[in-house]
C-alpha cells in the first residue's frame, strides 16, 4: 500500500470492470428475456418453421420483437418482400439508439463500432445508456455495452433453443410474453422523474395506439418519433413559462 | 408459406436491414458531433419508444383496445406500483407475472 493520500475521484474502470458492470446491470432483465426467447422458440415452430430457421433468426437478425412479426407473417402467407419491409420498419427505432451511443463512443475503431451495432438491442441500449448517463465516463465505458449485449445475446440463443426443444410444453396459459412490456416498463418508470417525459411516454403511447392499423407495423418508429418531439415541446414550454414567471 | 430457400434470404434480408438501422448514426457520426437540438430530443428516446411498444402490448387483445375484461391491465398497475416501490426489476417482473396468473385462473 502506498501512503498516497486517497483522492477524491474513484479510480477509473478497467475493460474488465466495464464488462463484468455491463453484465451484472444486464442479468435482472434476464428474467423477462428468457421467456420471451422461449416464447418466440414455440411460435416460431407453431409457425411451420425449421427449428434451424428459427434458431438462425435469433443470430442473424436478433431482434425479439420483429422475429416474433416475421414468424407470425411467415405463417400467414406473407411474401418475402412484405416480411423484410416489416421487419425494418419495426426495428428503424435502432436507428434513434445508434444516433444516442454514438455521442458515447467517440473515436472507437470501426471493428468496435460494428459490434457494437450488432448487440444494440432494447434491453441492452437502456441499460447501457443508463450507466453512460448516471456514471462518470471512462474510456473503457464501451465494454459495459459488450456486457449488456453479449449476456444478452448468449441468454436469447439459450431460451430460443429451450423454446424450440420444449414447443407444447410451454402453456399458452402462462402468458410468458407479457414479460416484455413488464420489462420494458422497469426501465422506463425510473426515467419519469419530469413532466417532459411524462408527456413523450403519454403521447407515443396514443400514437401506437391509434397507429396500429397502419401498414408494415410503421406505428412503432411513428410513435417513438412523435413521443420524442413532443417530449422536447413540452421542456421548450415549460422553460418559457418559468422564464416568464421569473 | 414460404419456400425453405427464400426464407434463408427473407432472414439475411431482415438481418441487414436490422443491422443497417443499428449501425447507421454509429457508423457515420464518427467524429462528427450530433446538431444540438438532435441531441435534445434523443434524450426522450427512452419514455418515446418504450411507451410505444409497452402501451400496445398491455392494452390490446387480439388486435383491439380491451379495457374491461383485460387481466393484462391489472397485472400491469401493480406491477408498476412493485416497480415505484422497489426500483427493482426483479421483484417488478415476478409481481407482473404473478399477478397475471392469479387474475387469469380466477376469471
Amino acid at each position: 500500500m502506498s501512503s498516497v493520500a486517497p483522492t477524491k475521484t474513484a479510480p477509473t474502470k478497467t475493460a474488465r470492470d466495464e464488462f463484468w458492470d455491463g453484465v451484472k446491470d444486464e442479468t435482472p432483465l434476464m428474467l423477462g428475456v428468457f421467456p420471451f426467447g422461449m416464447v418466440f422458440g414455440v411460435l416460431g415452430i407453431e409457425a411451420g418453421l425449421e427449428p434451424l430457421v428459427v434458431m438462425a433468426m435469433s443470430i442473424i437478425v436478433f431482434g425479439g420483437a420483429s422475429q416474433v412479426v416475421f414468424a407470425q407473417m411467415a405463417s400467414a402467407g406473407a411474401s418475402g418482400l412484405v416480411i423484410t419491409g416489416t421487419v425494418g420498419i419495426i426495428n428503424l427505432r435502432h436507428a434513434l439508439y445508434s444516433a444516442t451511443m454514438t455521442q458515447y463512443i467517440e473515436g472507437l475503431p470501426m471493428r468496435w463500432r460494428v459490434l457494437l451495432a450488432y448487440l444494440l438491442t432494447d434491453e441492452a441500449f437502456f441499460v447501457t445508456l443508463n450507466r453512460m448517463q448516471t456514471k462518470p465516463p471512462s474510456p473503457f465505458m464501451h465494454y459495459h455495452m459488450l456486457g449488456t449485449g453479449g449476456l444478452l445475446w448468449v441468454m436469447w440463443q439459450i431460451s430460443t433453443a429451450i423454446g424450440v426443444g420444449l414447443g407444447e410444453l410451454i402453456p399458452d396459459s402462462l402468458n410468458l410474453g407479457f414479460a416484455i412490456p413488464l420489462t420494458f416498463m422497469a426501465i422506463t418508470l425510473p426515467q419519469i422523474t419530469s413532466i417532459p417525459p411524462l408527456v413523450a411516454l403519454l403521447v407515443a403511447g396514443t400514437v401506437a395506439i391509434l397507429g396500429q392499423d397502419l401498414p408494415w407495423n410503421i406505428w412503432v418508429i411513428a410513435a417513438g418519433l412523435v413521443g420524442m418531439i413532443a417530449g422536447y415541446c413540452a421542456e421548450l414550454i415549460l422553460a418559457k413559462k418559468k422564464g416568464d414567471a421569473a | 408459406m414460404i419456400g425453405s430457400d427464400v426464407i434463408w434470404l427473407v432472414m439475411v434480408a431482415s438481418g441487414l436491414l436490422t443491422f443497417a438501422a443499428r449501425f447507421s448514426m454509429i457508423g457515420l457520426f464518427q467524429d462528427r458531433e450530433l446538431p444540438q437540438i438532435i441531441k435534445q430530443i434523443l434524450t426522450y428516446v427512452a419514455p418515446s419508444v418504450l411507451a410505444a411498444i409497452i402501451i400496445p402490448d398491455v392494452l390490446l387483445i387480439d388486435g383491439a383496445v380491451t379495457v374491461l375484461d383485460n387481466p393484462k391491465i391489472p397485472a400491469f398497475l401493480l406491477a408498476m406500483v412493485a416497480a415505484a416501490l422497489t426500483r427493482n426489476v426483479l421483484v417488478t417482473i415476478s409481481t407482473g407475472m404473478i399477478a397475471l396468473w392469479i387474475i387469469t385462473a380466477w376469471i
